[in-house]
């Protein structure tokens, strides 16, 4: 026992020896060779590459030539939206202009005796169908509704599970709800 | 009554209880059975169909749901509630909007887990999603597929959380080769044997919940 313990002290203090030796020669050696190290300044740098650099305003941008690919997405199509509207606008009005023209004649002209005439006319099916499509779209909407509740019920179930032990990779759960 | 069996997750042997329950039930009770398949994997009909070829005759009858919404009437479903017989649900192990009326009114739910991490914590979604939809249904937990020969660590902490929601019956359903051949017609001794223990207990429990004789 009396021989290990020395041969780890002795161990120890070799280390702890070469430590030094280290530290009072090498190390320096490393220190000085970073001094020896070449110094750059920028200053030199960017005097020798002053001729190259060039201002490049907004309007170089927008003359770049770039391949056809580049303008398949437009990144703001709101813009293009609202030029679009305002070469609209003028023929929105005439249009806007002329229903009302006609809603203005049908007002004036013999309208109290054609307009019960076209709801007459109007075919039974079609007045029997207009309920039930409502029906079919309402008991749709009720079960896509009923369905996100359902998911959201369901996601707030999954989250409110927490994981309280892990004894070896068993793992013990606990519900915060 | 309604008697629904259902968890989170596929592979628990959720179908393979229910099977053995209705068989196991059909045996012991005068009530008549009426199985529905609401899974759309119709595992336990195609298995009812299956066994069709056999000289044994049927138990009972089972039914497929195929449609999105079976309660929408809702009166169908509190007149199975309401039944003298018994009307046993088998789920998927995915969760559907549409199972959400049936988890509600069912008189019992009886959810089979296993103490693997993944049944484990799906087992506490499920428990969750039902006080979510504020399921009045009581909740009997059953051991499923249990290895008698091994020492399941977590088993302590989750028996504790488990029964905070329900009841955790004493006997597990034990891992057995004898169930993985079970049909719809009949339990042979070893699968009955295999089930004797659990699904006495669960019927003892139903029969004092409410105060009847299956």
């Amino acid at each position: 026992m009396i021989k290990i313990s020395l041969c780890i002290l002795a161990v120890y203090l070799m280390y702890y020896a070469g430590n030094i030796l280290y530290d009072l020669f090498l190390k320096k050696e490393k220190e000085n060779y970073k001094e020896e190290a070449e110094e750059f300044s920028l200053s030199e740098i960017s005097e020798q590459y002053e001729d190259l650099t060039k201002n490049v305003g907004i309007e170089d941008v927008e003359n770049l030539n770039t391949p056809k690919s580049f303008n398949k997405n437009i990144i703001h199509p709101d813009s293009i939206e609202g030029k679009q509207e305002r070469q609209d606008l003028q023929h929105l009005r005439e249009q806007f202009e002329s229903e009302q023209d006609i809603d203005n004649f049908q007002n004036d002209g013999g309208m109290s005796e054609d307009q019960p005439g076209i709801s007459d006319t109007l075919p039974s099916h079609i007045e029997e169908n207009i309920p039930n499509q409502n029906t079919d779209k309402s008991s749709l909407t009720v079960s896509k509704t009923n369905k996100d509740k359902f998911r959201n019920l369901l996601n707030l179930a999954e989250t409110s599970v927490q994981l309280i032990a892990n004894n070896n990779g068993y793992k013990t759960y606990q519900s915060i709800m | 009554m309604i008697i629904t069996f259902a968890t989170q997750k596929g592979g628990t042997g959720k179908t393979t209880l229910a099977i053995a329950f209705a068989n196991y039930i059909s045996a012991i009770s005068d009530r008549k059975i009426n199985v529905f398949d609401f899974d759309y994997q119709k595992s336990f009909y195609h298995k009812w169909k299956e066994d069709e070829v056999l000289d044994v005759p049927k138990l009972y009858d089972v039914e497929c749901i195929d449609e999105e919404q079976p309660f929408a009437d809702f009166e169908t479903l509190i007149n199975l509630k309401d039944s003298n017989e018994i009307n046993l649900f088998d789920l998927a192990g995915t969760l559907d909007a549409k199972y959400s009326d049936l988890l509600i009114y069912s008189d019992f739910i009886v959810i089979p887990f296993e103490y693997s991490d993944v049944s484990a914590k799906s087992t506490l979604v499920f428990v969750n999603m039902l006080g979510l939809l504020e399921s009045e249904a009581e909740r009997i937990f059953i051991r499923s597929k249990y290895d008698k020969g091994y020492k399941y660590l977590n088993q302590e902490g989750m028996d504790t959380e488990i029964t905070k929601y329900g009841i955790l019956l004493k006997s597990p359903v034990f891992k057995r080769n004898c169930l993985q051949t079970i049909d719809t017609r009949k339990l042979t001794y070893e699968q009955k044997y295999a089930v004797k223990k659990s699904f006495g207990e669960l019927i003892e429990h139903i029969n004092e919940t409410l105060e009847i004789t299956i």
